[in-house]
């Protein structure tokens, strides 16, 4: 019992140190898009679609900032265009390599298919989160960090056709979890988010005549 | 401070006990937007897609009911859809009874189905291509991922219609056997020669 008591303990101090750090938000990369004078507003509309169900929550976070902040009009349900394109929008389809794009844009029959229900612009998001493996040691909490993977977006402009944006954002980040008393998250998410709206928005105003 | 330290404990042990039942259904696919491949095909799941249920998974985290039935449902939407033909059901006892012959064989499996700490399900089909001779064309190996075995499922079947279209193996496969249209049918093939 006694040890279980010194665990508790130890549990307890680590958790009400954790609670002392203030967290930082990185403040500048957050307000990035508030600076932007201009209204983005690429005819016909921007569609995210998502690789992978876990960045599904990301990329509503995008949409909505690039609508609160740039004014564009953006959604993050792209399950009507994956239906409708099945299986060239499904994760992992999408080829990662400029010849394999070159397929798409000249593919009349999926060309036709997005035109007739999609959106001008698709943007196809890859990446990936995950929590890695819970570690224990006497006396210390179990713990495990959260990380999330460099993010990817491809930019289609279905019209043309031609891709227009090829984002990387390099989005590694650890949030540290007490388990199973409580967690605290760093801001990676917030911070991804917003990296990645900033970004699209980027790319956005670089289409000439978008 | 004992029961502080003893209930969150209980807990965790409690939610920790057991593999956790993930009914899985087949999943509704969209009409895929692709030309079948113009081939007859005969198609062959592997016994255990019949036969286990439900399906553990790797690590010991999840069980499966009805994963072998939802997995031959999907893919017979997938095949169907990606060739031309498809002559016989996939089950083994059906086998003798296929009479038409055949451009080659399909046979899929399920290799393992694993459940990670995020209860994320990855599904490994192995699938197996043989021409009408028995000569080994392809063997693909298919992943897929999803929260739900449905997604997985999904996932998994729309890498394969990507394969099927874009890889090398099976294109340069159909192209040697697409005959004219004024030519003979496809021979006695591996499955006329397995005729009673």
């Amino acid at each position: 019992m006694r040890v279980l008591q010194a665990h508790g303990l130890a549990t307890s101090l680590a958790v009400a140190l954790v609670g002392c750090i203030p967290m930082k938000p990185d403040v500048e990369r957050f307000e990035t898009l508030s600076g932007i004078p201009e209204v983005l507003d690429p005819a016909g509309g921007v569609v995210l679609v998502g690789t992978t169900p876990e960045i599904e929550g990301l990329l509503r976070c995008v949409a909505r900032r690039l609508e609160t902040n740039a004014r564009m009009q953006v959604s993050a349900d792209g399950q009507y265009l994956r239906d409708a394109a099945f299986p060239w929008l499904e994760a992992d389809v999408l080829p990662a390599k400029e010849a394999g794009r070159q397929r798409y844009l000249q593919d009349e029959v999926l060309l036709a298919t997005l035109r007739s229900v999609g959106p001008r612009y698709v943007v196809w998001v890859s990446g990936s989160q995950w929590r890695s493996t819970p570690q224990a040691a006497p006396g210390v909490p179990a713990s495990f960090t959260f990380k999330l993977s460099e993010l990817k977006g491809v930019v289609l402009d279905v019209a043309e056709p031609r891709i227009v944006g090829d984002l990387s954002i390099s989005a590694w980040g650890d949030d540290v979890y007490l388990f199973p008393y409580f967690f605290f998250s760093t801001n990676t998410f917030k911070v991804v988010c917003a990296d990645f709206a900033n970004g699209l928005a980027g790319a956005f105003r670089a289409v000439p005549d978008g | 401070v004992r029961a502080l330290v003893l209930v969150p404990m209980v807990l965790v042990v409690a939610t920790g006990c057991g593999p956790t039942r993930i009914p899985a259904r087949a999943p509704q696919l969209p009409a895929p937007l692709i030309e079948p491949l113009p081939v007859v095909i005969a198609l062959r799941y592997a016994p255990e897609l019949y036969s286990l249920d439900p399906w553990p998974s790797e690590p010991d985290r999840g069980v499966f009911p009805g994963l072998g039935a939802a997995t031959r449902a999907t893919f017979d939407q997938v095949f169907a859809a990606a060739f031309q033909e498809l002559n016989s059901s996939g089950d083994p006892d059906e086998r003798e009874r296929v009479e038409a012959p055949v451009d080659g064989v399909v046979e899929l499996r399920l290799d393992w189905v694993s459940l990670d700490s995020e209860k994320v399900i990855f599904l490994g089909l192995v699938l197996d291509l043989r021409d009408a001779t028995d000569q080994p064309v392809s063997t693909w190996q298919v992943f897929g991922r999803g929260r739900t075995p449905e997604q997985a499922l999904r996932h998994a079947s729309a890498q394969l219609l990507a394969k099927l279209r874009y890889d090398p193996e099976p294109l340069a496969w159909v192209g040697q056997i697409t005959r004219p249209a004024d030519a003979e049918p496809a021979g006695e093939g591996l499955l006329a020669e397995e005729r009673p």
